[in-house]
């Protein structure tokens, strides 16, 4: 913004005022207050569709309306959507995602603001000569409409990035709520391992008392005992450590020793999408694809506003006096802008250009990195839907069955305390690598679910 | 043969060569094979007038009919769902539907012809062990004959020129074959009959089998580990009882075609006489008394007494572990183990445990626990006095006045004076028997049932 110069040209033409005034009034009219609940309701409308939750509603600074339902929920058993709900409640990180919004709205409102006037007040005493002189930037005015529009597609870009933030927010509460479970009953598992393992070795203990059993086969059990007692040590450093992983994608300040986990992962969904169908809800959901493409409108709408204004960036629309004491006070208009000599928006227009390229590289980059994370958790949901079916149907029931059998054969006295208990181990395996099966669909359900950008259903 | 003649008794026969079962002479101590050149021709023997026919407890005798002046019998080899004891089966191989096969009896001076078929997915041939033959009727796969594809009939032939306790049994893949039971016992009587002809004549045949509890078909690759011993393919309490009437003379004809194992068979209450073997008779001379018979894998013995001790005895192998079935040698031994501590550690990770063998074995077969399927108790039959802890090769010979229906199941009634029981103190007292100090035994940890178990 240039400040006019009385010694330098003077504009005569008036400007209307009501022309200056209707050009100003939605500027400065504007409230960012409204509008940035409407960014927070858009962000919320957009987790509706994909968070598979209810989703509480917010105010204009992110803070979410039922913070006193916490404890509540706190207080029962967990479920994916408790936890959700828990986590869109309360979390800050949440807070301060939805806070982004601001900045952006705060970035549209500043896009569409025009560059105040300057007023200029001379008096040299001496010559007891007075001037004075107003200057506004009319290259403002004319590029308002435009600029508001580039504001604007940054802006929906912006609600789109918050709105996958908080997306990734939810499915990481669900991961963190899968491992915690899986840990807990691995953990539970691995305790029985242990009992097993140490009532091995009391009975070693009690035979080799009895002078039946040698010190080889003592120490060999006393020794794996001790191996399935560091086991289950790992096993539930592991299970506390994910509680508190879990706190942290609450966004809680409970322990994680305070939260109520359900006992048990939920059982297999009867079906899962195809393959096909999911690569197609992918491109309709994924926000992050949706941001990047709203990259290339924006960086489309700026290279067409700096295409617009290439050669005449500035200009200056003044209205200028200069009178002496007693003297004929004159005044009038005037008018300065740079002469496209030298600069003439080359580099503006480079940078513009390839701000657009590079929005249209990154956009074709991330819709094929989206259809292969689409196919890379398909084949992990797959593969662990049918890993977890091997369990539940053949290797649980089977590994059941060789105790049973091996019990009959102890009473047949045919197999000993030793191999009946290895044989229960055999079972404890079979539930552990059940688990495992279990936890892993879960994981990659939810990393598809990531990969395609919503919750299946 | 029509040339011949036909002698209707043993009186009438040529003695140019030997006449075997006439009291023992010098030339048939000397003697090693049989003059085939006799040709002296007798009449088919009958039973229950040239001889006494003889008992297979559990087992059966193959019937035969006479077609011009010889004996003609049919074995077939098939497959057979055989019963070693209540519980107990497994697919083993067999003649006529059974395992021991149905025993052969026939007489002296015999002339046999039997037939044999084969209904096995196998080639088979059989050997009359101990038989005295011409070389081509021997049965040996290969090389006496060629084996007898599956689905065909051979025939075999010969007279029979000596009297004894022989067997018949595979002589093709004997160690699968006979593994799984094709055997059975081959009884010749003597043409002149002795001064005595025994009241009862059994017959024994020794077996041994690896049958893991559980599994449904004898292993013919194990040298070692056999886990059911049998008389005629039974295992205690599969084996029927020998049912003999007091002062009875009798004879029990023991053959042993166990793959690896010997078998000492010992008798309760009596003293018996080996009086021959599967080479023939022994001479009055050289017999000499036992209560215990050792009898070799591949041989038979034949053993004599008068039953003169009323009673219920048994008559088993007396290798301890061949009273034992499908008894688990794998396991470790808990013998002294503190079962208390065991129970407490390992009952809550499987509640149905129970600490055995702690005390030993004797209480083990009455606890009544499941088993594996298809298996039996290691051991073992309710007795009049508690439970019979013994199995395998195990039977009951049961002296009697005289036997009625039903005995085979009564138990020995012991007259006043004559049971073993719980000495008085003041029989302890009169004979000045000082007993040592007893600790206080904590609560029978043996005789309390897992938990979770409401029998």
């Amino acid at each position: 913004m240039h400040l006019f110069r009385p010694s330098c040209r003077r504009l005569r033409r008036p400007l209307p005022r009501a022309v200056l005034a209707a050009a100003l009034a939605p500027v400065f009219g504007a409230c960012a207050h409204g509008s940035l609940q409407r960014d927070v309701s858009a962000v919320d409308d957009l987790l509706r569709e994909r968070a598979g939750v209810v989703v509480p509603s917010r105010s204009e600074f992110g803070a979410a309306i039922g913070a006193d339902t916490v404890a509540k929920l706190l207080a029962a058993p967990l479920t994916p959507e408790t936890a959700v709900r828990i986590a869109l409640i309360s979390h800050p990180a949440l807070r301060a995602t939805y806070a982004e919004l601001g900045l952006a709205r705060a970035d549209v409102v500043q896009a569409a603001l025009v560059a105040n006037p300057v007023v200029t007040l001379e008096r040299f005493t001496a010559g007891r000569f007075q001037e004075f002189g107003i200057a506004q930037s009319f290259i403002d005015l004319l590029s308002l409409p435009m600029r508001r529009r580039v504001a604007e597609a940054q802006l929906t870009g912006a609600r789109l990035r918050v709105a996958d933030q908080v997306f990734q927010q939810v499915v990481e509460v669900r991961h963190s709520l899968v491992e915690a479970v899986a840990a807990a009953q691995i953990r539970e598992i691995r305790d029985r391992a242990q009992a097993a393992a140490a009532a091995s070795a009391t009975a070693a203990t009690a035979i080799h008392a009895a002078g039946n059993l040698k010190d080889l086969d003592l120490v060999n059990e006393r020794a794996a005992a001790s191996e399935f007692q560091a086991g289950a040590i790992e096993a539930r450093g592991e299970s506390q450590s994910s509680r508190e992983r879990l706190v942290r994608a609450l966004g809680v300040s409970t322990t994680g020793a305070a939260l109520v986990l359900p006992e048990r992962l939920p059982d297999l969904p009867a079906n899962d999408p195809t393959e096909d169908t999911l690569v197609a809800l992918a491109a309709r959901s994924r926000l992050d694809l949706a941001a990047a493409l709203q990259d290339v409108n924006a960086a489309g709408k700026a290279l067409g506003l700096t295409n617009r204004f290439r050669l005449l960036p500035d200009g200056t629309l003044s209205f200028a006096g200069e009178g002496e004491d007693g003297g004929p006070f004159e005044s009038g208009p005037g008018f300065s802008i740079p002469l496209p000599f030298f600069d003439r928006g080359q580099a503006r227009m480079l940078r513009a250009q390839s701000a657009l390229r590079a929005a249209t590289a990154r956009h074709e980059a991330l819709t094929l990195s989206m259809r292969a994370d689409v196919r890379a958790a398909h084949a992990l949901l797959t593969a662990a839907r049918e890993r977890f079916d091997e369990y539940r149907s053949r290797v649980v029931p089977l590994r059941r069955r060789v105790t049973e059998e091996a019990q009959l054969q102890y009473n047949a006295m045919a197999v000993s305390v030793f191999g009946l208990l290895q044989a229960r181990q055999g079972e404890l395996n079979a539930g552990q690598g059940y688990i495992e099966a279990l936890s892993d669909y879960w994981k990659a359900r939810i990393q598809l679910e990531r990969a395609v950008g919503t919750s299946l259903p | 043969m029509d040339r011949r003649r036909l002698l209707t008794s043993s009186l009438g026969a040529v003695a140019g060569g030997a006449l075997f079962g006439l009291p023992a002479t010098a030339s048939a101590a000397t003697r090693t094979t049989v003059s085939h050149d006799d040709g002296t021709i007798f009449a088919p023997g009958r039973p229950g007038r040239d001889y006494t026919p003889v008992i297979t407890p559990n087992g059966s005798t193959l019937p035969f009919k006479i077609v011009d002046g010889v004996k003609v019998f049919h074995l077939i080899a098939a497959p057979v769902e055989h019963e070693f004891a209540p519980g107990l089966q497994a697919q083993c191989w067999g003649f006529n539907g059974s395992t021991p096969g149905p025993t052969i009896e026939a007489v002296e001076g015999d002339r046999v012809r039997i037939y044999v078929t084969n209904a096995l997915p196998a080639a088979t041939s059989v050997h009359w062990h101990g038989i005295i033959l011409p070389s081509g009727m021997d049965g040996v796969s290969g090389l006496s004959q060629a084996p007898i594809p599956p689905q065909s009939t051979f025939r075999y032939e010969f007279t029979l020129r000596q009297h004894g306790t022989y067997m018949y049994h595979s002589h093709r893949d004997e160690m699968t074959q006979q593994a799984l039971g094709m055997m059975g016992m081959f009884i010749i009587h003597p043409r002149v009959a002795p001064t005595r002809r025994p009241d009862r004549d059994f017959v024994l045949l020794s077996g041994e089998w690896k049958v893991l509890p559980g599994a449904r078909r004898p292993d013919p690759n194990e040298m070692l580990e056999f886990n059911v011993l049998t008389f005629n393919g039974k295992a205690y309490p599969g084996t029927a009882p020998l049912m003999v009437e007091r002062n009875e003379f009798v004879r029990i004809r023991l053959g042993n075609l166990s793959a690896m194992s010997h078998h000492s068979i010992h008798i309760h209450g009596h003293t018996w006489t080996l009086v021959a073997t599967d080479g023939g008779d022994i001479p009055q001379s050289a017999r000499w008394p036992e209560v215990t018979q050792l009898v070799p894998v591949g041989s038979t013995r034949t053993m004599e007494f008068v039953a003169d001790n009323p009673g219920d005895w048994s008559l088993h192998c007396h290798m301890s572990h061949h009273t034992m079935t499908q008894m688990g040698h794998n396991g470790i031994s808990m013998l002294g183990a503190d079962a208390e501590m065991i129970d407490k550690a390992v009952q809550p990770v499987i509640p149905s445990y129970m600490t055995m063998g702690h005390d030993g074995m004797g209480d083990m077969a009455e606890m009544g626990m499941p088993v594996p399927k298809n298996s039996t108790p290691m051991m073992g039959a309710p007795g009049p006095h508690g439970y019979i802890d013994m199995g395998g090769m195990f039977t009951v010979m049961k002296v009697r006045e005289r036997v009625r229906p039903g005995d085979e199941t009564s138990w020995w009634q012991a007259p006043e004076g004559t049971q073993a029981r719980e000495a008085t103190p003041q029989e302890l007292q009169r004979d000045r028997i000082t007993l040592p100090e007893f600790k206080a035994k904590p609560a029978g940890h043996a005789h309390h049932h897992p938990p979770g178990d409401e029998s």
